[in-house]
């Protein structure tokens, strides 16, 4: 066991991924922690409080009821994976299974729709002088220019775990969704 | 007649917690290894907006970034507006049509302060040794972080998140 455990100490919950040395399979978790806890080194209480912190989550999004059970497996991606077409029918698919997005049921308040506005309202300006923004409708010319000024030229998966983007930024990482398509380009 | 040109900036990847060998740890992207670890656009994203605003006297910055990035064209007289669009999501495209063509007045604040130059923030990223041992932080700054800093010792700032600006379509 690689010692000390200091995260689990202090006040990590097991939530952020990944093995003690990268890609070595092992972990502070499971068996490792059952002996942390044995000898010693993790009080016990450190562990319940894990548990209440993970459950608390879980009941209040009620996972425990009635929730869509998990489709995915990232270590076995292409076994249990239930891959799912996203593109054509991305808002639908959301609809029909976020229930706190029930008031989709109005044409204005589809998901799409929604996250479009949500983007425009959170877009800041920073500068705006000579009357820049927004384009006037006597513009004769427009260039558009940059590395963002398009969706990826190579696709979502175009580099080798997601180690690069020529495209759109539209999520954090380097995972962009399928879908996006810029009416900018 | 008038022309304007729309530069778009891309800047990559977020930073994520290291209390564990992180996955992206050996990604590496324009000689950055891992999680963003500098404030400057990457890909020669600076000479880029500079070599544009040089030749164009009408020149829209869009800024996609995970971050705060360094902005040291931003007093340029050719650069008329910068817009900072963060990560707009799915919709990133549409959003932005929305806001440049007035359709959509936005009215976001920033979430950080965009520094004028890299040395005017108070804290930096500790980069962990090789060991990966942890490092003592002592918080000594106490809650004077981002803007509170920057008023607190009157260093001016490039933008903050109190101030907003309106395109008035």
């Amino acid at each position: 066991l690689p010692s000390p455990p200091t995260p689990i100490l202090t006040a990590r919950t097991p939530r952020q991924p990944g093995d003690v040395t990268f890609n070595s399979g092992s972990t502070y978790f499971g068996a490792n922690l059952t002996l942390a806890v044995n000898n010693g080194s993790v009080p016990l209480d450190r562990v319940k409080d894990m548990a209440v912190r993970i459950l608390s989550s879980w009941f209040l999004l009620e996972q425990n009821r009635d929730f869509p059970a998990t489709n995915f497996d990232s270590w076995d991606p292409l076994g249990k994976g239930e891959h799912i077409d996203v593109r054509a029918d991305h808002h639908e698919y959301v609809r029909a299974n976020v229930r706190s997005l029930a008031v989709a049921d109005s044409p204005s308040r589809l998901p799409y729709r929604v996250i479009r506005e949500i983007g425009a309202a959170s877009t800041v300006l920073l500068k705006n002088v000579n009357g820049a923004l927004p384009l006037g409708r006597d513009l004769k010319t427009i260039a558009l220019i940059g590395n963002a000024a398009g969706p990826s030229s190579k696709g979502p998966n175009g580099y080798a775990d997601r180690g690069g983007l020529d495209g759109v930024l539209s999520e954090g990482y380097v995972a962009q969704p399928t879908g996006v398509q810029p009416a900018l380009c | 007649v008038r022309s304007v040109c729309l530069l778009t900036l891309l800047v990559e990847l977020p930073r994520l917690t290291h209390h564990f060998s992180c996955p992206v740890e050996y990604i590496v992207v324009d000689s950055n290894e891992g999680d963003r670890n500098n404030l400057t656009a990457w890909m020669d994203g600076d000479k880029m907006v500079e070599a544009v605003a040089a030749n164009n006297a009408n020149t829209v910055v869009i800024v996609q970034s995970v971050g705060p990035i360094l902005m040291p064209w931003a007093d340029h007289p050719n650069i008329t507006a910068i817009v900072y669009s963060g990560l707009a999501g799915q919709e990133a495209g549409n959003s932005l049509v929305d806001v440049l063509s007035g359709a959509y007045s936005p009215a976001g604040r920033l979430p950080f302060t965009i520094a004028k130059q890299f040395d005017d923030y108070p804290t930096m990223i500790p980069f962990y040794p090789p060991s990966k041992e942890y490092v003592q932080i002592d918080y000594s700054e106490k809650l004077e972080i981002d803007y509170r800093h920057f008023q607190a010792k009157s260093v001016s700032s490039a933008a903050a998140p109190h101030q907003s600006r309106s395109t008035g379509g």
